[in-house]
């Protein structure tokens, strides 16, 4: 089943940064595309921890 | 004649009870054609409907997105194959139940594997008041047969309850040109108009 407080993360991260509904989607997406290329968070089961998260939100951005 | 004509145009958020317009937005996602799944971060099961279009994001470079998203967020669902003799589902069964033929499925196998057959339309679309889960629950059939049937969590496992810390998170969404019409927490919904700002 879905992890519920992944979900709520990317939520967060998506208000903190003024992503649109779609853009927070498209995020959510390039999440999962760093985590199935190997990438591994520092979190439970290589989940990304919030700080990691930012980060990815920055990288997605290009900034 | 007993045609209606449904107005998508509006942001609106109604009371609980009002099933009637949540309904009325589902519609939106009649006859559209069925294109493909994907699972996003959170392992959140994503249905593509409609026509395709590439990501705005430069960072998803091929990767594409139907006119109509259907998120699930963390609700439960599963998918009753109309083709194939599958029932492919999450959350909708506890795991300490013994079920012979059931096997676990990887992400990119539920991606690859035609559960609903490419291009099959949707025929019906309708949400319902899933009282012992306190939230709307949703069933779509498909041209080809297939079952979608969506429930939400809730908070009855203590696993799913939310954290607190964050933020409240919808129980299922459905992305469309006019909005995003979200559908939880709890019996409440609302539908945000296109071009209306985050």
């Amino acid at each position: 089943m879905a992890k519920k407080h992944d979900i709520q993360q990317i939520e967060a991260i998506a208000k903190e940064f003024g992503m649109p509904d779609e853009e927070r989607r498209e995020f959510g997406d390039y999440v999962e595309d760093c985590k199935r290329s190997g990438e591994r968070g520092s979190g439970q089961d290589g989940d990304f921890t919030y700080d990691e998260l930012r980060e990815k939100a920055r990288e997605f951005r290009g900034s | 004649m007993n045609a209606k004509v449904i107005d998508f145009a509006q942001s609106r958020e109604m009371a609980p009870d009002d099933m009637g317009g949540l309904n009325a937005h589902l519609t939106q996602l009649i006859g559209e054609p069925f294109q493909f799944m994907r699972v996003s971060y959170g392992d959140e099961l994503t249905i593509h409907f409609g026509n395709l279009r590439p990501a705005r994001s430069p960072k998803l470079p091929n990767k594409f997105y139907g006119e109509y998203v259907l998120g699930m967020r963390a609700s439960r669902w599963s998918i009753k194959g109309g083709k194939v003799p599958l029932l492919l589902s999450s959350g909708m069964v506890a795991d300490d139940i013994v079920i012979q033929g059931a096997l676990p499925i990887a992400k990119e196998e539920l991606e690859k594997k035609p559960f609903v057959e490419p291009r099959s339309l949707v025929l019906t679309v309708s949400s319902f008041l899933a009282t012992p889960y306190q939230g709307f629950g949703l069933t779509a059939t498909f041209s080809d047969g297939s079952v979608l049937f969506v429930l939400p969590v809730g908070n009855n496992d203590p696993a799913e309850v939310d954290d607190p810390s964050l933020p409240a998170i919808s129980d299922w969404e459905l992305f469309s040109p006019k909005g995003t019409l979200s559908a939880g927490p709890g019996p409440a919904w609302s539908f945000k108009a296109a071009m209306s700002g985050p």
